[in-house]
C-alpha cells in the first residue's frame, strides 16, 4: 500500500440477492483515495455509486453481501474486521453524509442529543461536555444561534440546515475520511453553493479526504481532484478531473459530458445517449455499455474489456479507446443517439 | 408584433393556513403574489426559481386547474377566469400540461392507450377506431412502439413514462403546453433525449411552451425568454441572452453564479447568498429579497420595488 493512499479498494464485489436473481450492484470496483484529496464518483441511477459507499462502510442491507475484494483503510482490510473493531472506525475515522438528511437524522431526538451521542460514544465525554462540543460544532458548520438549535428537532430545520447538522455529525469525531453520498442533491442551487463551499473549507482546514458521490458533472468539476465514472456496477473510466473533462476517452463519459446543456448553447440538438439505463437482469453479455454505445463492434458484445492504463494515469474499460482516440471522439458525426 | 397567446396580469394565489381548530386569525401563504407576463405564439418562456417560490402554483393557476385568488389570465384575448365551466372545457383542448413526476401523473390502472386517448374521448373528437389509430401514431411520434398501447405505465422506464405524458399532452393538438419540471426526475442521458423530443415537437406543431424548471442550464438551452421568480414574485424577465449575459437583479446574479459549471478550468468568484428562503407566510417587508441580498440598502427594507421595463423588454424589480 502506497504511503499517500488512505483508502484502497480492490476488486470490490457486492451482490444483492433478490427474488429475480442475483444483482451485481458493485462488480469488481477498484480505486484509491489519497490523503487530503477529493475523489468524485459519478454515474447515473443504478450505477452502483451508493452501494460502493455503503460497502466501504459495511452498512449494507441484509439482502446484500460483499462477495469478494478488499477495502484497505490505512493499511488494514476493513472487510476482515470484527463488528466491534468496525464500530470504532465508523464515525471515528470514516464517516458518512447522506443525501436526504431527514431520513438520516432521527426525527424523535433533539439535534443536541443526536450530536452529543457521537462525543459520548467515541470520546467518552459526559453529557454536559458533549452538548458543549455539539454546540461548538454547529457554530463551526455555520448554523446561526446554535444553542437554540440543540433543543430543536430535525423537522424544525430547513433542508440546508439539516444537511449542515449531518456534516457536523460527520465531523464530530474528527475523521480522516468522509464519504458524502449526493449531499446536495435534495437542496436548491443557492443552498447547494453554501454547502459545497462549507465542505471545501472544512476539508482544507482539517486536511480531510473526501469521497464525493454525485450524478452532477458540474459539481464534480468544481470539487473533485480525481474522478471515477461508474456504469452498471463497474468503473468505466477514471482520471484526474482536468483530464476527464478535456480528454474523456470512454464513449459513456463523453456521452454524459455532452448531455449537459451548459456546454451546448446552440439550440440545434442536445447530444444524448441512446436507449435507456438497462435493468440489471438485462445487461449485455460483453461490455455493459455496449447496447447503448455508438461505437460497439462485435467484440464489445461478446467480451468484457479490462480496465487499462492510458497516459496521464487515466484508466479505461473499453476495447476501442486507442482507435477512438486516434479518430478523435466527440468531433463531428459521432455520438448522435436519439 | 407577434401575437400574444397568453397574457397574465397581476395573478395572485393565496392559501389559507389552518392554525388549529380554535384559532380565529387566518394566516395566508402568498404562493404567488402579483405576477404578470405574456407568452407569444411559438415561443418558450422559461420560469426559474428555487423550491417554494411559486413556480408550480403558477403552472396550475395559469391553466385554471387551481383557482387564482385574483388576477387575469387571457388566452387568445379571452379571460379564462370569466368563462363558464362548459366554455372552459372547450378551451382546455388548446392548453395542456406535462407534469414533473410521471409516476404520480399517470393512472397506474389505465393502459397507455386509454391514458393518451382519454382527452379525445372526453372531447368527442374521434370514434373508437380512429382513436386507436391516433394513439398509435402519437406513441410512434414520441419514440415509443405503437404496439405498446395496451401496456400499463409501470412497464415503462422513467424516461419512457415522461414520453407518455408528452403524448397525452399532444393528443388534443394544443397550442400551449405548460411543462412543470418535465425532466428533473430523469437521469442526464435521458433528460437530453426528452428535451430533444420536446424541441422537435415545438418546431413541428408550432407549440408554445411555458417551461418551468429549477435547472438554469436547461432553461437557457430551451427558452427564448426567461423569467426569474423569488418568493411568489417575478424579479426579472428578459430575452434569454439578456438574462444570462446581463443579469440585473442581484438574485438572478447569485442564482447564475451558484450553478456548478462542468469545466474544471473555469475559476470564478461565486456569489454565495447567506441565509435561506424566508417563509411565504411572513415574507419580508419592502423588497422580499432584502434579507439575503448582498446589496441591500435602507430603501429596500421599506419600499417594494416595482417591476419595471429597463428597455428592450428587460423587466426588473429592484431599486438599483
Amino acid at each position: 500500500m502506497s504511503k499517500t493512499n488512505i483508502l484502497e479498494v480492490n476488486n470490490l464485489q457486492t451482490h444483492f440477492y433478490t427474488k429475480e436473481g442475483i444483482v451485481k450492484a458493485v462488480d469488481g470496483v477498484s480505486f484509491e483515495v489519497k490523503a487530503g484529496e477529493t475523489l468524485g464518483i459519478v454515474g447515473e441511477s443504478g450505477s452502483g455509486k451508493s452501494v460502493t459507499a455503503t460497502s466501504i462502510m459495511q452498512l449494507l442491507p441484509a439482502s446484500a453481501e460483499i462477495v469478494a475484494g478488499e477495502v484497505d483503510f490505512k493499511g488494514s482490510n476493513l472487510l476482515s474486521k470484527s463488528k466491534a473493531e468496525l464500530q470504532k472506525i465508523r464515525g471515528n475515522e470514516i464517516s458518512m453524509i447522506f443525501q436526504e438528511p431527514m431520513t438520516a437524522l432521527n426525527p424523535v431526538y433533539k439535534i443536541g442529543n443526536q450530536l452529543a451521542e457521537v462525543f459520548q460514544l467515541h470520546q467518552q465525554l459526559n453529557k454536559k461536555r458533549a452538548l458543549k462540543e455539539a454546540k461548538d460544532l454547529l457554530a463551526k458548520v455555520g448554523i446561526p444561534s446554535p444553542q437554540e438549535r440543540l433543543e430543536e428537532y430535525p423537522h424544525q430545520l430547513s433542508g440546508g440546515m439539516r444537511q449542515r447538522v449531518m456534516i457536523a455529525m460527520a465531523l464530530a469525531a474528527e475523521p480522516q475520511l468522509i464519504i458524502a453520498d449526493e449531499p446536495t442533491t435534495a437542496l436548491d442551487v443557492t443552498i447547494q453553493a453554501q454547502i459545497l463551499d462549507l465542505l471545501q473549507n472544512l476539508q482544507s482546514k482539517f486536511g480531510l479526504s473526501l469521497i464525493f458521490i454525485t450524478h452532477d458533472l458540474g459539481i464534480i468539476a468544481e470539487i473533485a481532484d480525481r474522478v471515477i465514472v461508474m456504469y452498471a456496477g463497474q468503473v468505466m473510466e477514471s482520471a484526474a478531473v482536468e483530464t476527464l473533462f478535456e480528454e474523456a476517452k470512454h464513449p459513456y463519459t463523453q456521452g454524459l459530458i455532452d448531455s449537459i446543456p451548459s456546454l451546448n448553447y446552440s439550440r440545434e440538438s442536445l447530444v444524448s445517449i441512446k436507449g435507456v439505463i438497462p435493468d440489471f437482469f438485462e445487461l449485455p453479455a460483453g461490455c455493459k455499455f455496449s447496447n447503448r454505445c455508438d461505437y460497439a463492434i462485435k467484440k464489445c458484445f461478446q467480451e468484457e474489456a479490462k480496465l487499462e492504463l492510458a497516459n496521464k494515469g487515466q484508466l479505461l474499460k473499453c476495447w476501442r479507446w486507442r482507435e477512438l482516440e486516434r479518430k478523435g471522439l466527440g468531433d463531428g458525426d459521432v455520438l448522435t443517439g436519439s | 408584433m407577434e401575437m400574444c397567446l397568453l397574457e397574465v396580469e397581476n395573478l395572485k394565489k393565496h392559501f389559507a393556513v389552518d392554525k388549529g381548530l380554535f384559532s380565529s386569525s387566518q394566516q395566508k401563504v402568498k404562493a404567488i403574489d402579483g405576477i404578470s407576463f405574456t407568452l407569444r405564439q411559438g415561443e418558450t418562456l422559461g420560469l426559474v426559481g428555487e423550491s417554494g417560490c411559486g413556480k408550480s402554483t403558477t403552472a396550475l393557476t395559469v391553466l385554471r386547474l387551481l383557482e387564482a385568488t385574483t388576477g387575469e389570465v387571457k388566452f387568445k384575448g379571452q379571460d379564462i377566469y370569466k368563462l363558464t365551466k362548459k366554455e372552459l372545457k372547450a378551451l382546455r383542448k388548446e392548453m395542456q400540461i406535462i407534469f414533473q413526476d410521471p409516476d404520480a401523473s399517470l393512472n397506474p390502472r389505465q393502459t397507455v392507450g386509454d391514458i393518451i386517448g382519454e382527452g379525445l374521448k372526453i372531447h368527442n373528437l374521434a370514434s373508437k377506431e380512429t382513436r386507436e389509430a391516433k394513439v398509435k401514431e402519437l406513441l410512434n411520434r414520441v419514440g415509443l412502439k405503437s404496439e405498446q398501447f395496451l401496456n400499463y405505465p409501470h412497464e415503462f422506464s422513467g424516461g419512457q413514462r415522461q414520453r407518455i405524458g408528452i403524448a397525452r399532452a399532444l393528443a388534443l393538438e394544443p397550442e400551449l403546453i405548460v411543462c412543470d419540471e418535465p425532466v428533473s426526475s430523469l437521469d442526464v442521458s435521458i433528460q437530453a433525449q426528452i428535451i430533444n423530443l420536446m424541441l422537435d415537437l415545438q418546431k413541428e406543431f408550432g407549440l408554445t411552451y411555458l417551461f418551468i424548471a429549477h435547472n438554469l442550464n436547461l432553461v437557457r438551452y430551451v427558452s427564448h425568454r426567461v423569467a426569474v421568480m423569488y418568493l411568489g414574485k417575478l424579479v426579472e424577465l428578459a430575452a434569454k441572452e439578456e438574462i444570462y449575459n446581463n443579469p440585473q437583479h442581484p438574485y438572478t446574479r447569485a442564482l447564475l453564479s451558484a450553478i456548478p459549471i462542468a469545466d474544471p478550468t473555469v475559476d470564478r468568484e461565486k456569489i454565495i447568498l447567506e441565509g435561506e428562503l424566508p417563509s411565504p407566510i411572513n415574507p419580508p417587508l419592502g423588497c422580499n429579497f432584502h434579507t439575503r441580498c448582498p446589496e441591500t440598502r435602507e430603501i429596500c427594507r421599506q419600499e417594494e420595488p416595482n417591476f419595471i421595463n429597463r428597455g428592450a423588454e428587460h423587466w426588473v424589480a429592484c431599486h438599483f
